[in-house]
């Protein structure tokens, strides 16, 4: 019975080794419909984006933004579970929200990082959309 | 009377004579026969009058010349000679009357064959001069007064002096005409002036658009014309002004950039906004260094007469984003001849770590870092794998080596400094015991934590 007892310890105990495999490449943050509903990825770092090329089909079809977040005209709404709500005021007019990737959504020509307490937001490197996705 | 009689004596003219004068005005000719008295003008002044000489006969008249004497006349508009009239045929030319002082005066005005004594009176008026820094000289109504070149919106002075050089009182009307020279304010509609007194006025040219521009200063019946000409306010000298939110200069910001006039502008036009980035470390260029709206490096603007800032579109500051490479960003601000700059200085900092992200397997534990480095000289970094209740796990930090793995990448890289890491590390036992992961990194401008300390 001793001797099991020690073999389960010894099994949860954990260790890591060095790493077995490194790799470094582009980071992409996500990817949008742009104003002619077309796909551009967007790849850098928060605050220096830059857009791939427009590919695929044009389409209205978009990722929806997660719940609780709305656009009112230029005021971002985050509304969280307990009731509480942030308001943002946009620069500029913008598209309807869509959805970048996990945690980031995009009111063209914005990209807005959704965090704990609101949210933070950036304006991607194009011209705002006369009309497109809204 | 004996001058009357002994001029109407020498007025007879030749009965075979097919030409004869006659005198234009707007409500047509009017003949001259024998004597004509032109209307009077005021001493030192010029007045025109235009003369017909017609062939009267039916047959063709030749004109080998027109000519008049006397001291204050001349002609003008002269045809060439010799020449002829047809029948019923005419022509035209001046006769110019300038009486150098006040007084009477008579000529002959002579053709082939006809000739009519002219009289003209010089009236006593005021001398009129131009005041060019102190000196005078006369000013007469068929030069006028030219106040030159003036930049729109400015105002351009000329000094004209009145005098009475005669020995009696002269009154006098003054107006001017065109509503880009003006009379001082307050000036009388009539001046008096004493014998041997005068009187200067200041004359003033404000032009208001582009152009030539004429106007008109009538002194009792003389009128000198005025004039002048437009030229546009040079564009004004852009100051390009950085707005870092106060922030410091640093990579992956975003902050905005204005073009302002001190003081506003005097008149319209627009410009470029140019951004150059020159790297500081081991770098071609950074694509993520560019203005916002146009997704490009460049931007047009206009500028707006009496408007402080220029606009871009609807804006009057636009953003940029700073990138991820150490450097120097120069915003240079074209605008007619000028070409302003402002930079900033983008210093090398230790590598900025956005997310790191944990995902496990059984055996294996996946680690990603996404963040810049805008040294490019990312060299190693360190992972202590920590339980849930903080406990680290064996065997405690790794290093890792990585400075091979970026010079390849960046060598290569078209986005800055930006990089996503991924490492895998197997995990001997329960992968679920790793709960999180610390990270630091360094580079050669320092070490960054995660979480940050």
């Amino acid at each position: 019975m001793g001797t099991l007892i020690r073999v389960l310890i010894i099994w949860s105990l954990a260790s890591v080794t060095w790493a077995a495999d490194v790799s470094v490449s582009a980071p992409a943050i996500g990817s949008i419909r742009d104003c002619d509903g077309r796909i551009r990825q967007v790849f850098g770092t928060p605050g220096a984006f830059v857009l791939g090329p427009a590919a695929g089909e044009r389409s209205d079809a978009m990722r929806p933004a997660p719940r609780g977040a709305t656009l009112e005209r230029k005021t971002l709404i985050l509304r969280r579970a307990g009731g509480s709500e942030t308001r943002i005021t946009l620069s500029e007019s913008a598209t309807r929200l869509q959805s970048m990737s996990a945690g980031w959504v995009a009111a063209l020509p914005f990209a807005i990082r959704l965090t704990s307490d609101g949210a933070t937001v950036y304006r991607l490197p194009m011209k705002a959309c006369a009309e497109g996705p809204r | 009377m004996i001058r009357g009689l002994a001029l109407l004596g020498l007025a007879a003219f030749p009965l075979w004579s097919q030409l004869n004068f006659s005198m234009v005005s707007e409500s047509g000719d009017v003949p001259v026969t024998a004597l004509v008295q032109l209307a009077p003008a005021a001493a030192g002044d010029t007045v025109d009058t235009i003369f017909r000489l017609r062939n009267a006969g039916k047959t063709n008249a030749p004109v080998t010349g027109i000519t008049i004497g006397g001291t204050g006349f001349s002609l003008a508009s002269l045809p060439d000679f010799p020449t002829s009239l047809a029948p019923g045929g005419s022509l035209d030319f001046i006769v110019r009357f300038r009486p150098p002082i006040a007084a009477t005066y008579s000529s002959v005005l002579k053709s082939d064959g006809i000739e009519v004594f002219v009289l003209g009176t010089g009236i006593p008026v005021l001398s009129i001069y131009v005041d060019d820094n102190g000196s005078r000289r006369p000013l007469d109504t068929s030069a006028g007064l030219d106040f030159g070149a003036a930049e729109r919106g400015t105002r351009a002075t000329r000094r004209v002096v009145l005098a009475n050089e005669t020995g009696q009182p002269l009154t006098a009307t003054l107006a001017i005409v065109g509503s880009v020279f003006q009379l001082p304010p307050g000036t009388p509609a009539i001046i008096s002036l004493d014998p041997l007194t005068s009187a200067s006025l200041d004359i003033t040219y404000a032009p208001v658009i582009a152009g030539s521009q004429q106007g008109e200063l009538d002194i009792d019946r003389r009128r000198f014309p005025l004039r002048g000409s437009t030229v546009e306010p040079p564009l004004s000298k852009p100051i390009v002004v950085l707005d870092l939110k106060g922030d410091p200069p640093a990579s992956g910001a975003q902050p905005t950039a204005a073009v302002h006039f001190d003081p506003p502008p005097r008149t319209s036009g627009a410009g470029t906004l140019r951004l150059e980035f020159h790297p500081s470390v081991e770098a071609q260029d950074d694509p993520a260094i560019q203005f916002l709206s146009t997704a490009s490096r460049s931007i047009d603007f206009t500028v707006i007469e009496g408007v402080a800032d220029a606009q871009f579109g609807q804006a009057i500051a636009i953003p940029l984003q700073t990138g991820t490479t150490a450097g120097t960003i120069v915003l240079t601000a074209r605008l007619g001849d000028w070409e302003e700059t402002a930079s900033i200085e983008i210093p090398p900092q230790p590598v900025a770590i956005d997310t790191v992200q944990l995902t496990r397997t059984q055996s294996e534990v996946a680690v990603q870092v996404n963040g810049y480095d805008n040294t490019r000289s990312l060299s190693a970094a360190t992972f202590t794998f920590l339980q849930k209740d903080g406990t680290v796990l064996a065997p405690g930090k790794i290093g890792q080596d990585l400075g091979t793995v970026f010079k390849d990448y960046f060598a290569n890289s078209t986005l800055g400094g930006s990089f996503q890491l991924k490492l895998s590390f197997p995990v001997t036992g329960n992968a679920a015991a790793v709960d999180s992961v610390q990270v630091t990194m360094t580079n050669s401008a320092g070490q960054t934590s995660w979480p940050a300390p």
